[in-house]
């Protein structure tokens, strides 16, 4: 080589290895860049009376975005989780929806239990055109472009189970349940339904959420003699309740008790109560009191398919053996899934429209079974009916055939009268869903 | 460059060229055919995904604009009017009886209006809480029979009624055979209630070709393409309408739940979405979108076979191919071309120069280029040449030197016993020596005739020695060759012809020396033709520049090798030549800035021309 040839030769090695390490540089800044992620709102109760309820229900919630995170997140971005407190407070869930959509920028809420939070947060959802997925099921009579009801509607849950408890339990019917709208909206569907199926409203009584005293109640119902108790109580005061029935004489296979709000982890925090109390009598009592009630769920962890048994070994795996996984949980984990799909396919996590449109018919294989949106954003759900076992599992002695077609308005009475029937209580509670004065507080459903 | 240090200039070109440009080709040829398949076959699935979705909507919107009709009707007071009334006279006097059919008739164009604006309608059943079909507009079989009558109990009627009943809202049936109508059929039905009383149901009964209608519409897909329905039945899938390829499919059964075909259908019914490569149920492999269609509860593939789908995909490939083949082609050929271009050049100076190194300066580079590698080509064979005239010049003056120096020497040392010897010969010719004696006089004659020649050896000598400087005066040519031939003796045998031209220019010349070159020319040319010829001596002007002057003989001529080589001294063809003659020509001529030119043909004679400069133009001789 001659020494011109050396000098260019050592000028091109120069040249080349600058822009290499120019590359570097440059992809190196890149990746060190904030990427952009997805934000998704989570909407519970982490404190107050609900946590109990709700707190799971965002594990659910977390664990599906978590997994589709770790499976390479949604359009090649992560999906960023922000969690807001609900507080139990009604209010507090409406001001906390607003602040995710307008100052966090969250695509989506996934969250609420109780009917009366998302009854403040659906006015929110509506304005800014924005998605909640609200994972619990409910009394129906509601309608909103902006919300997915991933829960049962009436027909998919309480009349069903009035039909099977006509058919199998007897049909004479005491009804009780938590002050609130749920349960007075419940109730009233439900008269009308043993109207239809030729039985007998024997008495109808409520008290005020998270209110604990039944011994009138408990009462009212061993006079009566009915031969089912539908309940709709909800939350801590299921045990309550229970403890009253047990004071009363009333064991369970005396009078039968139909749940809508009772789930694997009420019967567990019932048997810890008992055993706290009473550790002679627990188990007694529970056998007596608890194990042969029933309720209608459309998820029960007790379901036997592969598909169910990976998802709560998933939980057990994550949050410790003798986890319970229970229906809104189930409902809320797929409701990830499915606003995951839909959001996937149009490419687009921003248009509410397209999103929601999508999820039209869009079907996916839960652990309950399939489940499909339908157009009225409600879902096609499997309706099953448990008995409390000894384990304190459910057994599942009936379910639909298939997937039942949702009707949130039950068609035997006009949508004015439904409609009707839900402003009466608002404005008999005077602006409030839930009946009493607890402050900031409790409601199931 | 190791790498390439013992390869051929010609291959280094050539695999450098071609290995470029073919990975080039390669990477530009892979890049572009991976983005136009993936492009490609993304279209085509989206066109399935959008044929599926359309078909998902289509079956959607039938049936939720069903649902509000029949939701309509229930809640409507003159059917639910009818329902009460056709109950009753149900009751007490059964279908058939004249109360009946009263009620029939004044409602019958009511509900016909139904059956008008909505051609899916194939029936409408009204069935007492009790499960007594208490009216139909088709009178079919089913007509006043119960749910529980065997021709009814386990048809996909009786089983959306109690479904109705158990849910109190909107129910859509299997699809089936229904027996009573011998033909397949689907039910929605929906609860009637009134004053908190649910008086039964009203059950809409489906007409078969509106179903197959949902699968039938093949738009937007390729001619392989396909629409396939299928609802679980127990372990097996079984086809709900009747395929592109086989009309009679609805109602067969196929593959087992778990089996390798028919897996895009496994999956729609497992409530799945999705699309993919699959084995469809004829065992083809197939582009296939599944999805489950809620209402039904059926699994729905929307699919085209795969060699179809993929075909402008293989098309592309194909073409890209022989693209590829093509342009690998051209590329070799051009780099071939190329390669060539360049090395064959300097493969040739390179063993022109090995030639010309190996001392042969006379070799010409045979390069015709008007390019830069020809310039330099010409340039370099100019220098080779230029090289090998100085080369030689120096070898004949070298020689010139030693053979002056050494003819000085001789010719004195003989020239004074020469002149003793003719000086003897003379003194006895005096005497009259051999006067009478032939003998003695001739030998006399011959020694004097030697004597002379010795004689003219030695003149020659002693001029090739003492070659001078010519001293130039303005001569006029014609007149040198003139006194020249006046000193030459002609023998009789040779004709001498001069065409001398007229009106030459005088030139600057050394008049001695040019009539030395001309003698020893004619002297030459004379000795050249023993047996006789034409000796021609000829002069004009050259180009204004020379005067040439030309003397050619026709004698033996001298042979080709020879020819290099008279100018050199000491050479010489002839037995009695000193091989001077010539060499001093060319001194002489040289001396003069002339050139000396000689053709020769063995056999017919020699042609010498001398061209002398005409210094300045010379001086016109004006006669």
């Amino acid at each position: 080589m001659t020494p011109m040839a050396k000098k260019y030769y050592i000028i091109a090695v120069c040249f080349v290895s600058a822009f290499i390490a120019a590359v570097f540089v440059i992809s190196f800044a890149g990746m060190h860049k904030h990427r952009p992620t997805i934000k998704v709102g989570i909407l519970h109760s982490f404190t107050g009376t609900m946590a109990i309820s709700e707190k799971p229900v965002a594990s659910a919630t977390l664990l599906a975005l978590e997994e589709i995170n770790k499976s390479g997140g949604l359009l090649g971005m992560e999906i960023e989780p922000v969690i807001a407190d609900g507080k139990s407070d009604p209010n507090v869930f409406q001001e906390e929806a607003e602040r995710l959509i307008t100052k966090e920028h969250v695509k989506v809420i996934f969250g609420c239990w109780t009917s009366a939070s998302r009854k403040m947060v659906k006015p929110v959802v509506e304005e800014y055109n924005s998605i909640l997925f609200y994972p619990v099921q409910y009394g129906g009579l509601e309608e909103s472009p902006n919300i997915i009801y991933l829960g049962a509607a009436p027909n998919q849950q309480l009349i069903p189970a009035i039909k099977w408890a006509c058919d199998n339990l007897g049909k004479r019917f005491f009804l009780v349940g938590s002050d609130y709208v749920f349960p007075r909206v419940a109730n009233k569907i439900a008269t009308d339904v043993i109207g239809y199926f030729d039985g007998e409203v024997m008495g109808e009584e409520y008290v005020l959420l998270g209110g604990k005293d039944f011994a009138g109640i408990a009462r009212k119902i061993r006079e009566a003699k009915p031969d089912v108790i539908l309940s709709t109580i909800n939350g801590e005061s299921n045990v309550a309740f229970f403890e009253a029935l047990h004071e009363a004489g009333i064991p369970s296979r005396k009078v039968a008790v139909m749940s809508f709000s009772m789930s694997e982890n009420m019967i567990t925090a019932f048997r810890a109560y008992l055993q706290k109390n009473n550790p002679q009598d627990a188990e007694h009592t529970f056998k007596e009191q608890m194990v042969g009630t029933y309720a209608c769920w459309n998820y029960f962890e007790s379901i036997d398919n592969p598909l169910n048994k990976d998802f709560v070994k998933k939980f057990r795996k994550k949050f410790g053996e003798g986890y319970k996984v229970t229906d809104p949980m189930e409902a809320a984990y797929y409701g990830v899934y499915l606003w995951n799909k839909s959001v996937r396919d149009c490419g687009d996590a921003d248009n509410t429209r397209n999103i929601v449109n999508h999820l039209h018919y869009l079907s996916m294989m839960a652990p309950e079974g399939i489940v499909s949106v339908a157009s009225n954003n409600h879902l096609f759900k499997t309706v099953r009916i448990g008995r409390v076992n000894n384990e304190g599992d459910f057994d599942i002695l009936w379910a639909s055939n298939g997937p039942v077609n949702p009707d949130q308005y039950p068609d035997f009475r006009t949508k004015v009268y439904w409609e009707n029937l839900i402003d009466g209580l608002y404005r008999k509670w005077n602006g409030r869903w839930t009946a009493g004065v607890s402050p900031g507080e409790k409601s199931e459903r | 460059m190791k790498l390439f240090g013992r390869l051929s200039i010609f291959t280094k070109i050539f695999w450098t060229f071609s290995s470029i440009s073919s990975i080039v080709m390669v990477i530009v040829a892979v890049i572009s055919y991976h983005q136009f398949a993936q492009s490609l076959s993304l279209a085509i699935q989206n066109k399935l995904i959008a044929i599926s979705d359309g078909r998902q909507n289509l079956l959607g919107g039938t049936f939720d604009g069903i649902d509000r009709f029949i939701t309509e009707i229930a809640s409507d007071p003159t059917p639910v009017a009818a329902f009460e009334r056709f109950d009753s006279a149900f009751k007490e006097f059964g279908v058939g009886s004249r109360e009946h059919d009263l009620i029939n008739s004044e409602y019958g164009p009511v509900f016909q209006r139904y059956f008008d604006a909505n051609d899916y309608l194939y029936d409408m059943l009204f069935i007492s809480s009790e499960g007594n079909i208490i009216f139909s507009m088709k009178h079919e079989k089913d007509f006043g029979k119960n749910l529980n009558d065997p021709i009814l109990k386990n048809t996909v009627l009786t089983e959306t009624v109690n479904s109705a009943n158990a849910f109190l809202s909107t129910r859509i049936s299997d699809f089936d055979l229904y027996p009573p109508s011998n033909r397949p059929a689907l039910f929605i039905t929906h609860p009637v209630f009134s004053k908190n009383k649910l008086l039964g149901m009203i059950a809409f009964q489906i007409n078969p070709e509106i179903m197959y209608k949902f699968a039938q519409n093949y738009v937007g897909l390729p001619s392989t393409g396909d629409i396939i329905f299928a609802k679980r039945f127990g372990d097996e899938i079984v086809f709900t309408t009747p395929t592109r390829f086989k009309a009679d499919m609805a109602f067969t059964r196929g593959a087992k739940f778990g089996s390798g075909n028919t897996l895009a259908m496994q999956r729609a019914i497992n409530g799945e979405t999705g699309i993919g490569i699959v084995k469809d149920y004829r065992g083809i492999t197939v582009l296939a979108r599944w999805q489950y269609i809620p209402l039904l509860r059926w699994g729905m593939v929307v699919k085209v076979d795969l060699a179809e789908a993929f075909r402008p995909v293989y098309q592309l490939r194909n073409l890209y191919v022989i693209i590829f083949i093509i342009t690998i082609m051209i590329l070799l050929v051009v780099s071939f071309m190329a390669a060539r271009a360049i090395a064959t050049p300097i493969n040739i100076i390179r063993s022109g120069l090995n030639i010309i190194g190996s001392g042969n300066l006379g070799h010409k580079i045979a390069l015709n280029r008007s390019d830069e590698i020809g310039e330099l080509v010409d340039n370099f064979n100019k220098m080779a040449g230029d090289l090998k005239k100085s080369n030689e010049k120096l070898l004949r003056s070298e020689k010139l030197a030693v053979v002056g120096q050494l003819a000085s020497s001789v010719a004195h040392e003989l020239r004074n016993p020469l002149s003793v010897m003719k000086n003897a010969v003379y003194y006895l010719n005096m005497l009259g020596t051999g006067k009478d004696n032939p003998d003695i006089k001739e030998n006399l004659a011959i020694i004097s005739d030697e004597i002379e020649g010795s004689d003219k050896v030695i003149r020659d000598l002693l001029e090739f020695s003492h070659i001078k400087k010519p001293a130039l005066n303005p001569e006029d040519i014609n007149l040198i060759i003139r006194e020249t031939l006046n000193r030459v003796k002609v023998p009789a045998n040779i004709k001498l012809v001069t065409e001398l031209g007229e009106n030459l220019p005088r030139i600057q010349a050394d008049a001695l020396q040019i009539r030395q070159v001309f003698y020893n020319l004619v002297y030459n040319a004379i000795q050249a033709m023993e047996k006789g010829g034409t000796l021609t001596i000829s002069s004009c002007v050259m180009n204004d520049v020379y005067i040439a002057v030309t003397i050619k003989d026709t004698g033996c001529g001298i042979p080709a090798e020879n020819l290099q080589k008279i100018f050199d001294p000491l050479f010489s063809t002839k037995t009695k030549g000193t091989g001077l003659g010539l060499s001093v020509v060319a001194s002489l001529v040289e001396g003069h800035g002339g050139r000396i030119e000689m053709n020769s043909e063995v056999g017919k004679g020699s042609a010498f021309t001398v061209n002398l400069p005409i210094r300045g133009g010379g001086v016109r001789n004006v006669e």
